[in-house]
């Protein structure tokens, strides 16, 4: 379905280019923002990631699936982001922290102590993963949040099925380490 | 298999990356280590955890505004002759708050390069001592008063090396680090 629309895009059919951007822009737009934890910032770089599809779109061959390929374009273009603002980046909680999601699963309880303590772990949980080291982090965000299977994210990264399998691992090991009230991280 | 191979297997097995004789031989041991046993269930059990951690996405639909820009582009690409002044506007009227393009950003990057170049040149004619402030070189004790303003731009100079050192060194630094890390386990 990709395959037809960017054979059409490439012979110069911008519709087409429409349907693809409409397909993708909401999945896009989402990975960005779990990167970056801002709206403004998301929607920038999300338009950035297409207009860097649209202009590389040419040398895109078809060996990879497009839905990696532009995976691929975002997470480059958001770690790069990511390095070029490190300064200005602490762990302070933005616009979408607060606003917790109940943990699927297990029995809720709904006394107003337990949804505290629920919503506190949640925000707990969200500052240790946005204080991740940025390769550990897409790494997550591609796994758990975005779906992609360790294959796809190895693709994605352009880095080995064992070195996705190694990221994720490490990012949990800080996870349980920080959670567990050592903030030191890695020994 | 001991325990630290085990620990080290973790990954490859939650990863569902072993092979098969070498997952038989990890669950064995699994089914006869506790603490082996506790350690990869502690990382399975953080699955739900992360995953109750997931941000709410705020609703946006850039199409409309993607496919502006990339109207704006297609007619530059259509006319590759077309004055550069155009290009720019449509740059900076396409992507609505600009953060420079990689291309700008390359070209800033030699600017900072050149700069550091010449810095370092001038920093070997003076041999650092306009950096300290306490000496100036015998030969250029005449021209001293004259040159107060070159040593802001001096300065300047230095500033923007100093950065482009840091920049670099920064990068430089994330690799290393990626490629220690990415050997270790
Ligand atoms: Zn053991």
């Amino acid at each position: 379905m990709d395959e037809i629309l960017i054979h059409k895009i490439k012979a110069g059919d911008l519709d087409s280019f429409e349907k693809l951007v409409s397909r993708y822009q909401r999945k896009i737009f989402s990975f960005v923002y779990r990167m970056l934890v801002s709206e403004e910032d998301a929607r920038d770089i999300t338009q950035e990631i297409f207009i860097q599809v649209f202009r590389s779109l040419e040398t895109f061959r078809g060996d990879a699936k497009f839905s990696t390929w532009i995976y691929r374009v975002a997470s480059n273009k958001c770690l790069d982001f990511l390095h070029k603002n490190k300064k200005f980046r602490f762990y302070e909680p933005a616009a979408g922290w607060e606003t917790g999601e109940q943990p699927a699963g297990s029995p809720v309880k709904t006394d107003p102590e337990s949804i505290y303590l629920r919503e506190e772990k949640v925000r707990r949980v969200r500052r240790i993963i946005a204080g991740l080291p940025d390769k550990y982090r897409v790494a997550l965000v591609l796994f758990h949040y975005e779906d992609l299977t360790y294959h796809q994210i190895a693709e994605t990264l352009d880095i080995p099925v064992k070195t996705v399998a190694t990221r994720l691992y490490r990012a949990k090991l800080i996870l349980k380490e920080r959670l567990r009230g050592e903030t030191d991280g890695l020994p | 298999m001991d325990c630290r191979d085990i620990k080290k297997k973790i990954p490859e097995y939650l990863s569902g990356s072993l092979s098969g004789a070498e997952k038989v031989a990890f669950e064995a041991h699994l089914n006869l280590c506790p603490s082996c046993r506790r350690e990869a269930e502690s990382f399975r059990e953080l699955d739900p955890v992360i995953d109750a951690a997931d941000l709410e996405i705020p609703f946006a639909d850039l199409t409309a505004d993607i496919m502006n820009a990339v109207r704006k582009e297609a007619r530059k690409e259509a006319m590759p002759t077309g004055p550069v002044q155009d290009t720019r506007n449509s740059r900076t009227t396409g992507i609505s708050r600009t953060r420079g393009n990689s291309r700008g950003r390359i070209i800033s990057l030699m600017q900072d390069l050149s700069a550091a170049a010449a810095a370092a040149i001038i920093l070997f004619w003076f041999s650092g001592t306009v950096l300290a402030g306490t000496q100036v070189p015998e030969y250029s004790r005449g021209v001293a008063r004259v040159t107060g303003s070159v040593g802001t731009v001096v300065q300047t100079y230095i500033d923007l090396s100093a950065s482009t050192v840091n920049r670099l060194s920064d990068s430089v630094k994330s690799i290393e680090l990626q490629m220690k890390g990415d050997e270790e386990l």
